[in-house]
């Protein structure tokens, strides 16, 4: 019942409070959660991880449609599916219900500290996630026995490159088109948009983009000088996708190029613009730029005794910064951390089916995320684990001294009670 | 208390122990000489390096006997009557040394007779039978042939037969050579340089002698008049040693000299390869590698269960222990030896099964006189198996110098001693008479389900780990808190099997009922420390591995469940969308979520914390998930009509609704 002193709004937004901070509301996002993680594990049967992260958990809203196994071991979609809400809109309001009714609204004393001490921890968790989601770049680096490198490239993310060709072999600016912007492309078989810039002395319209895709002498889905794109389903791995699209170059009183770029060519599509100026375009995986230098010293893969099963494998690696060197070790849950950057030993080659002579490297994962992130969740835990050892320790107690009355007040009952007559 | 729930389940235990001990009708076989005690002791006390490992020969015979024969030991009768056990080790001997006694002797488990006849082998009158290799061996081609067709099938897609006849293959053609393991040893080669040395001529010279004399053969081939009969001999022992290449290889019997233990122990075959050239150069090393290629010769040479035999094996195996010690590497096999002499699995077993008959049979009784001794009967059992569990899982620990968690089978072991401890914590602290048989029953089934897991993968249980589990570290961390929380999450689905079982059987104990309610509760909070924690240890651990705190790995999903579905019954009760059977129906849903966490997301053969296919495991988790939706729609059905029988009588103490001329006047 509303208080008659109260102002309507007041009411309302007490109400509303109330159900963001309500135990029912909490149940729900738990069970949808629950369903909703239940969902994405079954879609790894037939799905990339990646698209499973970016169709289930980076979304408001997800369609997942059954798969069954068909003979040969793969699986096929049964035609029954299930609408549901995405993980983006569940975690938002977690955030908001633990917080409402975990931080704000809850009862704050001697009692509830330990249950407020976690939803803090949680909070914590839920708003890191949310920070290494928005602000990580992630990618690998292969280096070769005594190669160095620089850099390290996206796993998924490809762009294009414009690039203002100087002569010599060198180019003087770089310009992209970046993956954000070619994805969307891919949703439809007519999306097509055309990209400019005042640096450019022309616009660029990319369309039939496919995110996999294979190039072929003669026609495909689109032709160009006697080779045709065409659009080959999904790989296992997501980072195993060569994209590849049709760009139609528009320079200012010149006809319009067409031409296709696609992940794997090894020569750049080229354009001479009105003023002579040559540049060059190409899909490639976007390209991230360390501060510093890695060189690969030595790989070592150390295997069990007697069976090829590895027990340990290592990169020496040598860290080169402004002329200063040091001597790192990485190896498996013992990365490199150098600043924002963090190195991990993810793989290391050659493998099985690679030419042979290939000399021996490695993998490297490598994250760039905001300074302390790392002891993020540790301090979470650390914190959660403070939360629920006080609120179980104090309720296990509260249950034994409730017992421990219970049983005086039976004893001092039957204490009461007159003495049954001897027979 | 009711007291139909415990005779069901005092009648369900019956039939599981019949089961168990129930003895399998032994094969015929016409006659078996058994091996001399004294020499089985010290051939499964034999140090070998295999599977990545250092360990005793006992566990190498008993993985491959498991493994042919689902079971460690045989059991078979022969012409004359005698019924005979052998285990591991001693036919291993037989395979080793007397192979014409292991061909006859039925080791070979075929759980389907179709397979059998679908190779054109005569069925025995069992469809689950064992079948010797002297049976198997006429119908060897077809049986290469059936396995060659269906080897190129998935493993999941094949049929029971396609597979039994797979296995069978690999089993039979590892057994041809396991039983040529020791022909290099027995038969030697035919070499036949007099000139250089008198113990080079003829048939059988042993090759520790040849090998001895490479270097005396090589000077003799530099003198150009020798080169054509010297190459000619070396032919010859070349074609014979190749043989020997393939089939020397079975295990690693030679420790390496020098106390690196990151060294690979050798091969017999790897001695004959390289020990050619160390040979030559008449190196320490070789010298000892061929002392134990001539202790290997004597012992193959020697009359199978003889004297000369056993001292032959004596000498070897002292050799070995003594060169392993040199190197540290003795350390864990006389534990690994205690581990099997102690029958873990078993003693634990009937101390779970008695505990829980005792204390059902209590609960049939008053609290005093025979009941009370049934209870006492009953914890004491517990406690032994509960030690028994603990003294298990240490010696692991011991052998393996890692937690026990890293495989299916550590954690099953792991969760059993997990559901013991809590129920004797809370049998002692609540004084609830109900927890201690739920537990021990749920521990029989675990232990149960290890046995059965044992034999369906038959292999090594304590194998090396893969690089990036290697870390003592998280495997103490992260993976003993999340199996704790697997382990409460399923012993409180237990309990809550026992409400919901007394109420189907009408029972109307509503003490009980509100002693059960609390106690779920209490150990799905349990459930919910350690799975968070876990949980987030084990991303804390990724971070470190793999670069990424959470990615959404399916294991990782599996772990995130549990925490989802603890935290949303305890969210549920204090809302007061859930009560008493609501929470019970709860718990019940959580226990298949932790079983597609623990199982489940294990073989479906994606992510990173894949651990390979296991035939069989899906179906079982699809079946328990079905049995286990089977118990809530059964108890909620039961609550419907409960409550509608409720409002029905409630009507009736009532009486009849006043109508609405009544309400109006």
């Amino acid at each position: 019942m509303s208080n008659p002193t109260q102002s309507p709004s007041a009411s309302a937004v007490d109400r509303v409070l109330r159900f963001l901070a309500s135990y029912s509301l909490a149940t729900v996002l738990f069970v949808a959660l629950l369903i909703l993680v239940m969902l994405g594990t079954f879609a790894q049967l037939y799905m990339d991880i990646h698209d499973v992260k970016r169709e289930y958990f980076s979304s408001a809203f997800v369609v997942h449609r059954f798969h069954a196994n068909v003979p040969g071991g793969d699986m096929e979609p049964t035609g029954w599916w299930m609408p549901w809400v995405g993980g983006y809109p569940l975690m938002a309001l977690l955030f908001v219900n633990i917080l409402v009714g975990g931080l704000i609204r809850i009862r704050k004393n001697i009692r509830t500290i330990g249950v407020v001490i976690c939803h803090f921890s949680i909070l914590l968790l839920l708003a890191w996630g949310f920070v290494t989601n928005h602000f990580v770049d992630e990618g690998y680096m292969q280096i070769f026995e005594e190669g160095e490198k620089n850099y390290f490239v996206d796993y998924t993310k490809w762009d294009v490159e414009v690039i203002k060709q100087t002569g010599e072999g060198k180019h003087a600016k770089v310009f992209t088109i970046p993956h954000e912007k070619l994805a969307p492309l891919d949703r439809s078989s007519g999306s097509r948009r055309t990209f400019s810039s005042p640096a450019w002395p022309f616009a660029i319209t990319v369309s039939h983009y496919r995110r996999n895709s294979a190039v072929v002498a003669g026609e495909g889905e689109v032709a160009v000088d006697g080779f045709g794109l065409s659009r080959v389903p999904d790989a296992k791995k997501a980072e195993q996708n060569v994209p590849g699209a049709l760009v139609e170059i528009a320079t200012e009183g010149g006809d319009p190029q067409r031409g296709l770029l696609w992940g794997l060519s090894r020569a750049p599509l080229t354009v001479t613009d009105a003023d002579g100026e040559r540049w060059s375009l190409k899909l490639t995986k976007r390209i991230y730029n360390l501060p510093f230098t890695i060189r690969l010293r030595d790989f070592i893969k150390d295997d069990h005794p007697g069976i090829s099963m590895a027990r340990e494998f290592q990169s020496e690696v040598t860290k080169i910064e402004g002329g200063k060197s040091d001597d790192v070790k990485i190896w498996m849950n013992h990365p490199m951390h150098a600043g924002v950057y963090t190195l991990y030993q993810a793989g290391w080659g050659p493998q099985e089916g690679e030419p042979a002579g290939t000399p021996d490297y490695t993998v490297l994962a490598v994250w760039k995320r905001p300074l302390f992130s790392g002891w993020w969740p540790l301090a979470s835990v650390c914190i959660v684990s403070l939360g629920l050892l006080t609120h179980f320790i104090m309720k296990l107690v509260g249950h034994f001294e409730r017992e421990a009355a219970r049983a005086a007040r039976k004893a001092a009952a039957a204490e009461s009670q007159p003495a049954a007559p001897a027979p | 208390m009711n007291r139909t729930a415990p005779r069901c389940l005092v009648s369900i235990s019956l039939a599981l122990a019949w089961c168990l001990l129930a003895v399998r009708a032994p094969a015929e076989l016409a006659d078996y000489e058994p091996w001399d005690e004294e020499i089985v002791e010290i051939f499964k006390a034999m140090p070998i390096q295999e599977g990545g490992r250092i360990k005793p020969m006992q566990a190498y015979a008993e993985t491959t006997l498991l493994r042919y024969n689902a079971m460690r030991a045989l059991r078979f009768e022969t012409a004359d009557g005698t019924k005979h056990r052998v285990e591991g080790s001693a036919w291993l001997l037989d395979v080793f040394f007397r192979p014409e006694v292991a061909k006859a002797i039925p080791c070979f488990i075929v759980n389907d007779s179709d397979a059998v006849i679908a190779i054109g082998v005569e069925e025995h009158a069992k469809r689950r039978s064992r079948y010797s290799y002297d049976e198997l061996a006429p119908a060897r081609e077809k049986l290469s042939e059936l396995a060659r067709e269906y080897g190129e099938i998935e493993e999941a897609e094949r049929t029971g037969k396609q597979n039994q006849i797979v296995d069978l293959a690999r089993n039979v053609f590892q057994f041809e050579f396991l039983e040529h393991t020791f022909d290099f040893a027995r038969d030697g080669l035919d070499v036949n340089l007099p000139e250089i040395s008198p113990e080079l001529a003829g048939e059988g010279v042993a090759i520790s002698t040849f090998l001895e004399n490479m270097g005396a053969i090589r000077e003799a081939a530099a003198d150009p008049a020798k080169l054509a009969a010297i190459d000619e001999a070396l032919r010859t022992a070349n074609n014979q040693m190749m043989l020997y290449l393939n089939t020397a290889r079975s295990f690693a019997i030679i420790p390496p000299q020098g106390d690196d233990q990151e060294d690979a122990w050798l091969l017999p075959a790897e001695i004959m390869e390289d020990g050619v050239g160390s040979a030559a150069d008449g190196g320490g090393a070789a010298a000892f590698e061929i002392g134990i290629l001539r202790k290997l010769e004597g012992l193959a040479q020697a009359e199978p269960g003889s004297p000369a035999f056993a001292a032959a094996l004596k000498a070897l195996s002292e050799t070995t222990i003594a060169a392993a010690e040199a190197r540290g590497e003795m350390k864990s096999v006389p534990l690994e030896l205690a581990l099997y002499a102690g029958k873990f699995p078993l003693r634990t077993q009937l101390a779970l099964v008695f505990g829980f008959l005792f204390l059902a049979a209590s609960l049939l009784f008053s609290r005093r006189g025979a009941g009370l001794w049934l209870r006492r009967a009953g914890e004491v059992c517990a406690i032994i198996a509960t030690l028994l569990l603990l003294g298990w899982l240490t010696l692991r620990c011991l052998i393996m110098g890692r937690a026990p968690v890293a495989n299916l089978y550590e954690t099953i072991l792991f969760i059993v001693a997990i559901i013991m401890l809590l129920a004797l914590g809370f049998h002692y602290l609540t004084k609830r008479p109900f927890v201690l048989p739920v537990a021990l029953f749920a521990g029989s089934t675990g232990i149960f389900i290890s046995m059965l897991y044992d034999r369906m993968k038959g292999e090594d249980t304590m194998g090396p780990l893969v690089a990036v589990l290697n870390s003592n570290f998280w495997l103490w961390t992260h993976v003993t808190t999340v199996t704790m929380g697997y382990a409460a999450c399923l012993l409180a689905a237990k309990v809550s099997h026992v409400f919901v079982f007394e109420k189907l059987f009408g029972s109307r104990n509503k003490e009980l009922f509100r002693d059960l309610t609390p106690l779920v509760y209490a150990i799905i909070c349990f459930g919910l420390f350690f799975s968070l924690i876990g949980t987030i240890l084990g991303g804390i651990w990724a971070n470190d591995s793999w670069g990424r705190f959470w990615g959404w790995d399916p294991k990782e999903n599996g772990a995130l469940m549990i925490v989802l579905g603890c935290l949303a019954i305890l969210h549920a009760r204090l809302g007061g969308l859930i009560k008493q059977d609501g929470i019970h129906f709860c718990s019940i849903g959580l226990a298949m979520v932790t079983a597609f966490s623990w199982w489940y997301v294990n073989v479906m053969g994606v992510g990173l914390h894949s651990y390979g296919f296991t035939s069989g495991i899906k179906r079982a988790v699809w079946i328990y998930w079905g049995i286990e939706l089977a118990v809530i729609v059964a108890g909620v059905v039961g609550w419907l009509l409960a409550r509608s029988d409720s409002k029905a009588s409630g009507s009736a103490k009532q009486g009849p609704a006043p109508n609405a001329a009544h309400s109006a006047a």
